[in-house]
């Protein structure tokens, strides 16, 4: 396990190390000011279990500091509701009198604080908090805490390396669970512009040392002038149960008619 | 640029290098797995023998979560399960099942099943919750029909016979036969949720469980319910003087104990009480009881319910020792217990009377909560008689000042309440009398009504006016008299209908074995061979005439 982990924070370091050297002498980390209104929808399905569907939303706001810098603010709101019925078929008639529901909801906020040169890569530090509370009809608690809502608390380094129309990332994630042991996270990505409004990313991670991949995709259409995004993902995770989740996203930006390719790596 | 070419491969191999180490999980085995759930059991089962019964204590399950698993949630579904509560200590819940009330249920079986879900963060930042394995207990809840009586229980050896048999739930299960101790049933018939009727095929003499065939039941039923059958009676023609003398209140032939109780008003209340062995009828045993109205034995048989003015005493039918008394509560000044008929469902309704004509409450005894309540039925001085193996009750009221005839009620045990019959009829000394079937019943001792469906309780034809006891036979076919003026016992075939004409006696007049003195009561053995006919003077024991 220790091995493991050394051999999926190696590159992250590695990247870091290239881009540092190459970060001087290129032009500014962030354009200009920028907003974005992101929702989302994720549906979520555990083999055998409860399925969720997750409707969320979030805003970041993202700020030049000089030339080399940039900080990013997110907000983030989420529901969750949890389909119940999937794991309870009782033939008897009383079903309808029962129907259980139960439903999460997470508030959160983030700040990063990165440096970015347009041509190389970005090296980001990001800290965030988050509440899930749960609502549910039934009997429920969070573990940890040992009632319904549950505190996070998280530290990330990010590194993306630009190489032409591909984009190289990985990041390292400690979450901190209230009581709970710390939740650590590798999570590698490669990206490819096809097109400068069309992104197609693979991802992989290693959380709960279960190897999770995921395919996703991004896209600003021209013709509605380079203010919409659309996205759409897929995520499985190996193992018994097997878990699997489909995303579709729609984003907002104001006042920056860019391309995909140039928001990524000028303006976000 | 030639340094960057450089970087970008250096990067892309390190990529596929750090993608190929995640790797490192999935081969583990899903109980190892940090997300995952177990319970310690997989299937729980509550099983109960009676509708009535207690309920069940909650049963426990402990769940064991991995060190990744963030929230629990508990599901549940199912009318068996009432609520489910957990009880968190560190990576491990308590989780109570706890049943629902049998009374809230009734008989049946009720599957139910709770389903604990595991969830964990869903992301690298925990913005959403995943759900892990989902462990589901299935839960069987059994709430058993009971089986409380069987009526008539008594039967002749070596005769064929049909009963009908008491209890809760007869429906909620797929019930494949019925049995008779070993035996099946000929033939039974699912008549409510509450009643069976059986055919059973001939036996010999002993006692036998009545059971029923439930293949999805798990166990045997409770039953409480006892078919008793005995050899046919052979008495010969008999008196018995009384120890003590007095009116005859109830003359009742206990046929399981082979015993003759008779309830007289001698000494303030006494119950005499003559058993057959050895080929005789044995010296009398007494029991004085203060007060007494009516006597009658439950309806299986193993209490003899003694009715005083104002209560009820539930006796040892051998030894007539008193057990229990219930005081009727709430009777007024004035008013007191009459006369007493039990139904097949272990109950027996207790009616009121006064000195003067009016309205009085009519009470209900119920066995199995040995509780006396007064109900919000009243009659004027009712007497009431079972008929139709317990389904039902003839109840004729009225008093001798009064100028109209009242009419004549009918409490049937499916219906659960009294109807008024086409027939209003001042009552006189003689108690209705009706036959096990339920075809025929003779009220003030003359009149004979049809009782069938299509009859109506129409008057069908008259005994004669001289009639001073008599019983029928349990087909209903013959009614026998002890008739005054014939100083004996006529015979009258009463199956047929005589459009309100006199019946003809069969022969002529049996003479008893003894005068028995003023105002007798009577009745029959259940094999229809004995008749016990008790005066104010003596007991007498007179075999049936064959006609």
């Amino acid at each position: 396990m220790i091995r493991n982990h050394i051999a999926i924070k190696a590159p992250l370091f590695g990247a870091a190390l290239l881009l540092a050297t190459g970060v001087f002498a290129q032009s500014r980390a962030v354009q200009s000011t920028n907003f974005e209104l992101a929702v989302e929808s994720t549906d979520s399905d555990t083999s055998g279990s409860t399925s969720n569907g997750t409707l969320g939303a979030n805003l970041r706001g993202t700020l030049p500091l000089g030339g080399l810098f940039g900080v990013s603010l997110n907000g983030e709101y989420s529901r969750s509701r949890v389909r119940t019925r999937d794991v309870l078929a009782i033939d008897d008639g009383s079903n309808s009198a029962i129907r259980p529901s139960c439903s999460f909801e997470n508030t959160g906020g983030e700040v990063s604080l990165f440096v970015r040169r347009p041509t190389l890569g970005k090296i980001a530090l990001s800290y965030g908090i988050g509440q899930l509370s749960a609502d549910c009809s039934v009997n429920s608690v969070f573990l940890p805490t040992g009632d319904d809502s549950l505190d996070s608390d998280r530290q990330r380094l990010d590194v993306d390396l630009y190489l032409g129309n591909f984009t190289l990332g990985g990041s390292y994630t400690e979450l901190n669970l209230d009581d709970a042991p710390k939740l650590e996270t590798t999570t590698m990505s490669a990206s490819w512009y096809p097109l400068d409004s069309l992104k197609i990313s693979l991802s992989g991670n290693d959380q709960y040392e279960e190897n999770t991949y995921g395919i996703f995709v991004e896209h600003q259409p021209e013709f509605l002038g380079n203010g919409f995004g659309v996205n759409i993902g897929y995520a499985k995770t190996d193992g018994e149960p097997n878990t699997r989740a489909i995303s579709i996203g729609l984003s907002y930006y104001f006042g920056t008619s860019v391309t995909l390719k140039d928001r990524d790596r000028h303006y976000r | 640029m030639g340094y960057l070419l450089g970087v970008r491969r250096v990067a892309g191999v390190l990529l596929i290098a750090s993608l190929s180490a995640c790797s490192s999980g999935g081969g583990e085995g899903d109980e190892t797995r940090s997300t995952h759930t177990s319970v310690s059991t997989n299937a729980i089962e509550f099983a109960v023998d009676a509708p009535d019964a207690a309920k069940p204590p909650a049963q426990t399950v402990t769940a064991t979560f991995g060190d990744d698993v963030a929230h629990l949630a508990i599901i549940h579904n199912g009318a068996g399960i009432a609520n489910v509560t957990s009880e968190v200590s560190g990576r491990t819940a308590a989780i109570n099942i706890d049943p629902t009330a049998p009374t809230d249920l009734g008989s049946g079986i009720f599957p139910g099943s709770v389903a604990i879900t595991g969830y964990f963060c869903a992301d690298a930042a925990c913005t959403s919750l995943a759900a892990g394995n989902t462990q589901t207990i299935t839960v069987r809840y059994q709430i058993s029909p009971v089986i409380q009586t069987v009526m008539p229980y008594v039967g002749t050896a070596s005769v064929a016979d049909t009963a009908i048999i008491r209890g809760v739930g007869f429906r909620s299960f797929a019930t494949q036969g019925v049995r008779v101790g070993a035996t099946a049933a000929t033939e039974f018939s699912i008549n409510s949720d509450t009643e069976l009727r059986v055919s059973y095929p001939a036996l010999a003499a002993g006692s036998y469980e009545i059971q029923i065939d439930i293949p999805e039941h798990e166990g045997d039923l409770q039953s409480s319910a006892r078919l008793v059958i005995v050899d046919p009676t052979n008495y010969p023609a008999q008196a018995l003087a009384y120890p003590t003398t007095g009116s005859v209140l109830e003359v009742v032939y206990d046929a399981e104990r082979s015993a003759i109780l008779v309830a007289t008003d001698a000494g303030g209340g006494t119950v005499h009480r003559y058993a057959f062995a050895e080929g005789a009828w044995q010296t009398p045993s007494s029991a004085v009881v203060s007060e007494l109205r009516d006597i009658t034995l439950s309806t299986q048989g193993e209490r003899l319910l003694t009715l005083t003015q104002r209560s009820l005493i539930l006796a040892d039918p051998t030894t007539l020792a008193a057990e229990t008394t219930i005081a009727a509560e709430g009777l007024d000044s004035g008013v007191t217990l009459k006369n007493i008929a039990i139904t097949n469902e272990d109950r027996a309704f207790v009616t009121t009377g006064q000195s003067t004509s009016g309205a009085t409450p009519i009470y209900l005894y119920s066995g199995r909560q040995a509780t006396l309540i007064e109900t919000s039925q009243t009659l004027n001085n009712a007497t009431p008689t079972p008929a139709g193996q317990g389904s039902s009750i003839v109840f004729i009221q009225g008093h001798s000042t009064l100028t109209s005839a009242p009419p004549v009620f009918l409490f049937a045990t499916g219906a659960a309440q009294f109807q008024p019959l086409g027939v209003s009829l001042n009552q006189n000394a003689i108690a209705p009398v009706v036959d096990k079937a339920g075809r025929r019943a003779i009220l003030n001792g003359t009149r004979v009504h049809g009782t069938t469906e299509t009859e109506s309780f129409a008057l069908l034809g008259t005994l004669p006016a001289t009639t001073v006891a008599l019983a029928v036979n349990k087909a209903g076919s013959r009614a026998y008299t002890y008739d005054s003026a014939a100083a004996g016992i006529l015979v009258f075939d009463i199956s047929a209908d005589r459009d309100e004409a006199a019946y003809a006696a069969l022969g002529a007049a049996v003479p008893l074995a003894g005068d028995p003195g003023a105002s007798p009561k009577m009745t029959i053995s259940p094999d229809d061979k004995t008749l016990f006919v008790a005066g104010s003077a003596r007991l007498v024991i007179q075999p049936a005439p064959a006609l």
